[in-house]
């Protein structure tokens, strides 16, 4: 099979995965940070282990400031909903995922207020400037994706970041589709919180989300528990990570975690971007030449996109498209991608789009393989 | 003569363990330990146990980290 759905999760995972996973059933199978035998002191430096590394990789202060939660979206939720109260004003971006979009929409319901900045692709300071068009005196928080989960185009986070700063708003960024590709690191680009799944371009499994936090500020907790700590009062733990890390951990997922980070280390996060961003070109460069192939943007390039894209073939509705292709052991992803905004924008909400993601295990030649296969679908419609 | 020991007390794991790796780092040898406190007021929490001697020194370097020492 030609694995091209890499935006929707990375496949397949680096070696050693497996094995960190069945060690940990095996071997390292307690509740950590619960039991004080040998096991789960185990369970427990696993999970230390791993936050230590993605605060180094991500620029955090201190490893307590990594929040593993269930997923990114359990994130992004943490954040919105920890933050804003009714009253409150916040800007998203036009082209974000549902997993800002509905707990925005949901949160306007109950009186917060919001704008969505216009993105322009290729020029960051239209971008900005849009941004800086929505603030009023009320906005309490920025949130915006690094990049669009369909169209790839990347947001200038650092410049809206500082602009958020400079006027004394929080801000807080979706890398869902940029963690592990792009350069993050959370103090150059002024964020105070960073969401992103483990199981994507970090190389982890399902399961797992990442809440960075780089702010004195505390979010208001959307759940309380047990933490396995200070158990003899019913208050939530006012320190991090525990305030936000409510319930058992799933240890597996950080072991594949800890295994992804060490494998983005070890072939280097710039040559991984670098060569996926050469198959989406030599894609892009295919398809343009394709008359009955439609793009949406600009031929990508590192700094201003990551590398997906997402196109169409005249005449063929994209599931249609990705079903076909499904049929020919090609997989990518067709429809809306979850994120609404960003197709209508676009101008593809009615028949949504075919999105091709390559991974660090993508090669030149799985990508040929798509675009011979494309020719072959126009000839069955 | 084995010299007497001192706990600290911290309120999670991943702050003893980051306390301990400090404390390592500025040579005061430590250990991590869950207790229970069952009768105190926090319940679960962690100690890092170090030297009475070095106790007023390594409270100092937790604290000056961001480690919440709890009394």
């Amino acid at each position: 099979m030609i694995y091209l759905d890499n935006a929707a999760t990375t496949w397949p995972k680096p070696r050693g995965t497996a094995a960190a996973i069945a060690e940990v059933l095996s071997l390292r199978g307690a509740n950590p940070g619960r039991g004080s035998y040998r096991m789960a002191e185990l369970s427990s430096e696993t999970v230390y282990r791993c936050r230590v590394r993605a605060a180094g990789f991500f620029g955090a202060a201190a490893p307590e400031n990594v929040i593993f939660t269930p997923s990114c979206t359990h994130s992004i939720n943490y954040v919105l909903k920890g933050i804003l109260s009714p009253g409150d004003h916040v800007i998203i971006s036009d082209m974000e995922h549902n997993a800002v979009t509905r707990p925005v929409a949901q949160l306007a319901r109950r009186g917060v207020q919001y704008s969505a900045a216009r993105v322009h692709e290729g020029d960051p300071e239209a971008t900005v400037a849009e941004f800086r068009r929505c603030m009023r005196a009320n906005t309490r928080l920025i949130f915006c994706t690094h990049a669009s989960n369909v169209f790839g185009i990347r947001l200038p986070v650092a410049e809206i970041g500082e602009l958020a700063h400079r006027n004394g708003i929080l801000f807080g960024v979706d890398c869902a589709q940029s963690a592990g590709t792009a350069d993050i690191d959370l103090r150059s680009l002024h964020a105070d919180f960073l969401c992103m799944p483990a199981h994507k371009g970090l190389y982890g499994i399902m399961g797992l989300g990442l809440l960075i936090v780089n702010c004195d500020k505390q979010l208001r907790t959307v759940i309380e528990g047990g933490t396995g700590s200070l158990s003899g009062v019913n208050v939530q733990p006012d320190f991090l990570p525990d305030r936000l890390e409510s319930g058992t951990l799933n240890v597996p997922a950080i072991a594949a975690l800890d295994v992804g980070i060490r494998f983005i280390e070890s072939v280097g996060r710039e040559r991984l971007e670098a060569h996926e961003m050469s198959l989406v070109c030599r894609a892009y460069d295919a398809l343009a030449a394709m008359p009955e192939c439609l793009l949406y943007t600009q031929r990508p390039q590192t700094g201003t996109h990551v590398p997906l894209l997402s196109f169409n073939i005249a005449g063929i509705p994209s599931d249609e498209a990705a079903r076909r292709l499904g049929e020919m052991e090609i997989a990518v992803r067709a429809g809306l991608h979850c994120a609404g905004d960003a197709h209508r924008k676009m101008g593809t909400q009615s028949g949504g789009a075919v999105r091709i993601c390559p991974s660090v295990f993508t090669s030149a030649e799985e990508i040929d393989g798509l675009l011979d296969a494309i020719p072959l679908i126009r000839q069955d419609a | 003569m084995k010299e007497q020991s001192a706990s600290i007390k911290v309120g999670s794991y991943t702050l003893a363990m980051r306390g301990c790796e400090l404390l390592r780092q500025n040579g005061i040898p430590c250990t991590l330990r869950k207790t229970s406190d069952a009768a105190g007021k926090y319940g679960c929490l962690y100690t890092v146990n170090v030297s009475a001697g070095s106790q007023w020194q390594a409270e100092k370097i937790l604290r000056s980290s961001g480690i919440m020492v709890l009394m």
